[in-house]
Order: structure tokens, then sequence, then C-alpha cells
């Protein structure tokens, strides 16, 4: 997977952050920058990828009927949204319920993306001498290259010839 | 005064009229804005201020200078995260990431120290 490719799921991903938490782009960021803190609440998001092509997904597959060759994948992420600063908790919380309504949830699955998303903790930090309000909650993402079909099912990718369920850790969730 | 064996060196200041602004998520820095400064550079090679500046920035230093001069010269600002002046000294960019006076005398020299930006041979 090339840095462009990860750039576009992080974009991505951020939109769908953006959607759901009401805030604007300049609130939700990409953790472990060199960067000013944003002003007020914020939200950071971090995605490290930890698999790709799993198992018995090749690279390449080739089309039973044409005979083509598709470039393709399935890429495993983790990583945690946080939120920081006074209402740190019930902003994750409100956004954690509305990124698995199918309404933000759809944004997703058209890119081929889908999530599990745990559950929002408090965990507060202590920052010079002061506690800041931090609520934390863990992200699994599977990204599906070249998806041709939706096949109406949210988590569930038709490749040319092979459905995928991208996304088996999601069914307890939404 | 002027300041013995001074040279005329470029910096690179963020420009304070433009801040930076997330895209993606991702922190965008404005273009900076050149500034030509006099100043008299020396290599950063002292065990003790290199290990400090070390421990500040969490990286090995391996290429640094000490940039004495009369002019404002900024570095890293650990409260905003602005970032410090680059400088660009021998063809080689420069960041300052340690400002101070220079002890040695009253004249309000700054004494800055300059990390090297590119990656180190």
């Amino acid at each position: 997977m090339t840095q462009e490719e990860i750039d576009d799921i992080e974009a991505i991903v951020c939109d769908w952050i953006i959607a759901a938490s009401g805030l604007d782009n300049q609130r939700v960021i990409m953790s472990h920058q060199d960067c000013p803190d944003p002003q007020g609440v914020y939200i950071t998001l971090e995605l490290m990828q930890t698999g790709d092509t799993l198992g018995m997904f090749p690279e390449q597959f080739i089309n039973p009927d044409t005979g083509v060759a598709y470039e393709s994948g399935h890429w495993r992420f983790e990583g945690t949204i946080d939120a920081y600063r006074a209402g740190a908790y019930g902003l994750l919380t409100s956004t954690r319920s509305k990124l698995l309504l199918p309404s933000f949830y759809k944004t997703l699955n058209n890119a081929g993306l889908s999530a599990h998303l745990g559950e929002a903790e408090s965990t507060p930090n202590l920052l010079n001498r002061q506690w800041e309000q931090h609520a934390s909650m863990l992200i699994i993402m599977h990204y599906v290259a070249n998806p041709v079909e939706d096949s109406g099912d949210i988590g569930y990718f038709e490749h040319v010839g092979v459905t995928i369920d991208a996304d088996h850790d999601i069914d307890t969730t939404i | 005064m002027g300041l013995l064996g001074s040279v005329t060196v470029t910096v690179f200041r963020p420009d304070p009229d433009t801040p930076g602004e997330f895209v993606n998520g991702r922190w965008v820095v404005p273009d900076r804005i050149n500034l030509e400064i006099t100043a008299t550079i020396e290599p950063l090679n002292d065990d003790k201020q290199i290990q400090r500046l070390e421990r500040r920035t969490g990286q090995t230093i391996t290429g640094g200078i000490v940039v004495f001069t009369e002019a404002a010269i900024y570095s890293v600002n650990p409260a905003t995260k602005t970032p410090g002046d680059w400088i660009e000294w021998q063809g080689i960019t420069y960041e300052i990431v340690d400002v101070g006076t220079f002890d040695d005398t009253s004249m309000g020299y700054a004494e800055a120290c300059a990390i090297r930006l590119e990656p180190q041979p």
C-alpha cells in the first residue's frame, strides 16, 4: 500500500469523524504531529497498518469471466480515536453512536472501508499538575482495494468473483 | 558593533500572518518568509550542549551549528508548538532549537543552537 493510498484512507476517516462529531476540520486531526494544539475540544485519530492481504486474499486475482487480472487486497488497520479537553468523554460517546449509523457509515463502505469501534473510555491525563479531560476508544478498520460492488449489507463487499466479509468484527456492534 | 568573522546567512521564518492549517487532519505549514541576517557561525561540538539538546529534541544530533547574531532569531516554541527559524549555511539547512544570550558579553548577542534538518550522513 502506497503512502498516497494511506493518506486517502486517513482523509476519508477524518471526514467520517468530522461529520459524526460536528467539529470543524481544524479540530479532527491525525495524532503525533508537530503542530499547534487546536482550539477547544478536539479529536485525534491514530491509524496503524497491522496487516495486509489476510490469508486467502492475494494481491492479484483474476476475474473468472474475463480472465483479466485485478490488483486487489485486504488491509487491516488498528488505532485509537481520542478526544481532549472539556467535554471530551461526552463528545466521544455521542460521536461513537453516530459513527455507526448507516447514514454516516455508508461513506466508509463506499470507499471500501469498514470499522469496528471499541467503547469510549474516560482516561484523564495529568498535565502540568492539572487534570485534562481525555477520552479514548479503539478502532479496527479493514480496507478492501477495488471493491466492485457493495452487496447492500453494511460491512460486506463484493469483488469480481469473490465476496468478502470485510468486517466480521462489526456484527455485534451494529 | 559587528561580530568577528560574521557572514550573511539566509533565515527562513514561519510567516506570522499566514498560520498553518489542518488539511485532511494533517498540519500544513505555509511557505516561510526569507530574511538575511549577519551572524557568526561555529560548529556545535560541545558535548554537554549536544546532550542537553538531544534530551530536549529527542533526536540524535550529529550535525549542528551555533549561531551568534544581533538579529532577532526564534527557536521552536514548545508551548505553542510554533516551529523555529530555519537557517541555511553552506548549502545545508538547520533548524533553530535553542536561543540564549551569549554568556561572555553583555552586548545583546543571541547565541542560538541549530540542528541539521536533512538526513544526516
